[in-house]
């Protein structure tokens, strides 16, 4: 249809480091170093107790933050700022409620080199991708949660990104919904082939989802450990395999969660 | 022992003493009287005393209220916070046919005048068409002279255009020529002529002499209530005022003087009020059907009046203040005809 | 189906304001008839009705109407002309916010009916005067919920735009700063219309000839209660209307997306 991408690219995460200054002079290191080579088209999940930092890694790669140290790169490119190429899908949707379903999704699409029955065409086959081509000419508030959530994900692969970043996408969903959301997800990653940066703090989501999980630790954030998930999917979460990943995670997560409160950790501010 | 007595005694004496003052000013009626600070005979005839006989008589206060102009005055007699007001015709007019009131007399002629710029061309009122012409509204005095003034010359409301502001406000509108012309009442034309920077087109004998030649100015009208259980008390009130006329006809720089005092007016603007003919006094303070009718005649047909509404006059009392103040002292004539 | 109904259910949410009316018409009715005041004070609702039927037929009530409706939609109109880009401006950035806020906060207390003396002495007779006064009234509701419309929001939003392209900050402001502050602005602009329909009521009772303030004002000088009233249930009648007029285009505006 458009011919840009046809797979995701490769991001690379090259001793990133972030600080921030307190109003009281102090500096506290929020994140880092942290250093992650994201093949081509892998569906990497991070996970990581609260207050680790996730969030403002995720916050870096989009562009909205820039790092203390250190850079992003895609392909070989240092990012520079938010792009269209790195796109996003947020914990609440952020869809905007004065557009209807069809030109939310259309939003990105608003180039010259795109006419506007072009638009309507990819908007509307994206729509259709997540089974929501009837909602075309609603507006927002008439969707459930769920359906907001498949609307965002429609709109951020229409613009037909090289890298899809998604920050705790389905964490204010209810449990059926968000099974059905990872599911969809997983078939429309398996077309697109696009490069898939995921937080989230499910162990359980992690494991459906990833190609590789990284786990973080309490602030700083850094890589604490790996894992590969070679099994193939749907994976079943009830599996003895998928169980001792989840006990091996859960360990070292609790691990890193005891040293939020711990006497002698820095309090998160 | 014999002390501690006595000044029981005192004790009691004194507070028999309060409780009875009090219980003498309870019983003291307060006659609301409505005024407006112009040259009204009624600020004499208080200044003079006049009011003080009346109230030793009848145990009474005559307490005055100020009104702005006529409406609110009218306001507060609807409301039953006044036994009596003296106020324009307009209002007065209204308010007897309005409201259970009663017309007593008519305390001051004139008092109405059309001003122009010191340098305006215009000979007469026929001249106003199509000008701005400052008014206090379609309930004062000077509205239906106005209409009557246009109606000579052929005019109507139509032709020129109103602009409705306060008494006071209009010579000064008319000075700073935010307007063509202005109607208004006295003193507030006084002040303006006084000012040199404004002069008269027209006065209102001119336009509508309905009394004694001249045109209606002021009247003091009474409350149905008070005038049924008080006609002794209306009776001296009005011959107060006759009275207080007496003494403005016979001292009239002293009668400026006094005002000048209570109403704040300048002595001199007062006295070229009078000397030019702009408030004129009369003994013959009588409201005679004659001279209602004809005034109200012209409200209704400026829709100020309904066809239906009716003034209640009663020139019993002031025909009988002329007839006693005429036959008593030395009276004055008046200063023109 | 649903659309049969519909008419009739409209119908049925105006009832509580018909009831209501009814009330007030038979308590006043019942006052008249027991305390029998003058009719220059309270007059029955019966005198109140021929009125409104001569003032209607003589083409006064309309002519009013017209003069005060004209002179607010005009200054409202102003008022949203100057206020909604300062208030867009002032939202988005801080140093101007700075700069201008003081002036707001102070000048903002002072209610738009004192400035009816004022406005009489500056503009002289004319109408600017009386547009002046609404002015006032309508501006600062206007300015502060654009301002507050931009602050407000969501900061999620922004950062989906410009992921989905919003390059600059000047592409970021015109399609999501603008069209999501548009809610505030429109409550805004509905809140601006009733103090400004208040205010040149009270600068007509003041200084004007014509207008439904003016309509009052003269009935109070001439003792006409009827007039009077008739002034301050159109007033009233008036209001709610256009209240009702824009709550129903705030929705549509909401719901339609655009």
């Amino acid at each position: 249809m458009m011919g840009t991408n046809n797979t995701g690219k490769r991001l690379r995460i090259d001793r990133l480091t972030k600080t921030y200054d307190t109003r009281s002079g102090e500096s506290i290191a929020a994140l880092g170093p942290i250093s992650v080579d994201v093949k081509s088209s892998e569906f990497l999940v991070i996970v990581g107790p609260t207050g680790c930092g996730k969030s403002t890694l995720l916050q870096i790669l989009a562009g909205f933050l820039k790092p203390t140290e250190g850079q992003v790169l895609v392909g070989d490119e240092p990012i520079t700022g938010p792009s269209i190429d790195r796109s996003m899908v947020f914990q609440s949707y952020a869809l905007f409620p004065w557009l209807s379903v069809l030109e939310n999704v259309e939003f990105g699409l608003q180039r010259k080199e795109i006419s506007r029955r072009q638009r309507s065409e990819i908007a509307l086959h994206h729509l259709r991708m997540v089974g929501l081509q009837d909602f075309a000419n609603k507006s927002v508030d008439e969707l459930s949660g769920g359906m907001k959530q498949r609307v965002a994900i429609a709109r951020a692969f229409a613009v037909d990104p090289s890298i899809m970043l998604m920050d705790e996408p389905f964490g204010a969903l209810d449990a059926l919904t968000r099974r059905l959301l990872q599911r969809e997800l997983l078939r429309i990653w398996h077309e697109q082939q696009r490069t898939v940066v995921f937080i989230t703090h499910s162990v359980e989501e992690a494991i459906f989802l990833a190609d590789r999980i990284l786990v973080m630790s309490a602030r700083p954030g850094r890589i604490r450990a790996e894992w590969n998930v070679t099994a193939s999917r749907p994976r079943d979460v009830t599996s003895d395999e998928v169980r001792q990943l989840e006990r091996q995670i859960y360990a070292l997560l609790d691990e890193e969660l005891l040293k939020n409160f711990a006497p002698g950790s820095r309090t998160p501010e | 022992m014999n002390l501690t007595r006595l000044r029981c005694g005192w004790l009691l004496c004194t507070v028999l003493l309060a409780v009875c003052t009090s219980r003498i000013a309870a019983a003291q009626e307060v006659i609301n009287y409505g005024v407006q600070p112009d040259t009204d005979p009624s600020f004499i005839a208080k200044a003079l005393g006049y009011f003080t006989p009346i109230e030793k008589k009848y145990n009474v206060k005559v307490e005055f209220q100020q009104f702005a102009y006529g409406a609110p005055e009218n306001q507060a007699m609807a409301a039953g916070a006044l036994q009596i007001a003296s106020a324009g015709m307009g209002p007065a007019t209204i308010a007897v046919s309005r409201l259970s009131a009663t017309l007593v007399a008519i305390n001051i002629l004139e008092q109405t005048a059309i001003l122009v710029p010191i340098d305006s061309t215009m000979k007469s009122p026929c001249e106003l068409k199509g000008k701005t012409v400052a008014y206090p509204g379609n309930g004062s005095q000077q509205y239906p002279l106005l209409l009557k003034a246009l109606a000579t010359c052929g005019l109507g409301v139509g032709d020129i255009k109103l602009f409705k502001s306060n008494g006071p406000d209009i010579p000064i509108l008319v000075e700073n020529k935010a307007v063509d012309a202005g109607i208004t009442w006295d003193p507030s034309i006084s002040v303006g002529l006084a000012s040199g920077k404004v002069r008269l087109l027209a006065k209102a004998e001119q336009i509508m002499p309905i009394m004694g030649g001249h045109y209606i100015g002021n009247g003091v009208y009474v409350q149905n209530a008070f005038l049924q259980k008080h006609p002794d008390i209306t009776q001296d009130l009005v011959t107060a005022n006759v009275e207080a006329i007496n003494y403005i006809l016979c001292h009239p720089d002293a009668a400026a003087k006094l005002w000048s005092e209570q109403i704040g007016i300048p002595e001199n603007v007062i006295a070229l009020s009078m000397k030019q003919g702009i408030s004129v006094y009369s003994l013959d303070v009588v409201p005679t059907k004659k001279t209602m009718d004809a005034y109200a005649k012209f409200l209704k047909d400026a829709e100020i009046l309904k066809p239906t509404d009716s003034p209640k006059i009663d020139p019993s009392f002031a025909t009988k203040s002329l007839h006693e103040v005429k036959g008593g002292t030395t009276t004055c004539a008046a200063t023109r005809a | 189906m649903a659309s049969r109904f519909a008419p009739l259910a409209k119908a049925a949410r105006a009832l509580p304001f018909v009831y209501a009316a009814i009330a007030i018409v038979v308590v006043w009715q019942l006052v008249v008839s027991v305390t029998k005041p003058e009719p220059s004070v309270l007059p029955p609702p019966s005198a109140v009705v021929i009125a409104f039927g001569h003032l209607l037929r003589n083409g006064e009530l309309g002519v009013d109407t017209a003069y005060s409706l004209a002179r607010v939609v005009f200054a409202w109109l102003l008022s949203a002309v100057v206020a909604i880009p300062l208030g867009l401006l002032m939202g988005s950035s801080q140093r101007l916010e700075r700069i201008v806020n003081p002036f707001v906060e102070l000048l903002r207390p002072i209610s738009p009916l004192a400035w009816i003396p004022m406005a009489i002495l500056w503009f002289g007779i004319g109408e600017s005067g009386k547009i002046f006064v609404v002015f006032i009234g309508t501006f600062f509701p206007i300015l502060l919920s654009t301002v507050a419309g931009v602050k407000e929001v969501d900061p999620v939003l922004l950062h989906a735009g410009r992921v989905f392209g919003c390059t600059s900050r000047a592409t970021l402001f015109r399609r999501v700063v603008v069209p999501a502050a548009m809610p505030s602005v429109v409550v805004g602009l509905r809140v601006a219309f009733g103090t400004g329909w208040a205010a040149i009521i009270a600068a007509e009772l003041v200084a004007a000839h014509t207008g439904l303030g003016y309509l009052i004002a003269n009935g109070m000088d001439v003792l006409r209660a009827d007039l009077v009233l008739v002034g301050m249930i159109a007033i009233g009648v008036l209001g709610f209307l256009f209240d009702a007029f824009f709550r129903y285009a705030q929705r549509r505006y909401s719901r339609r997306g655009r």
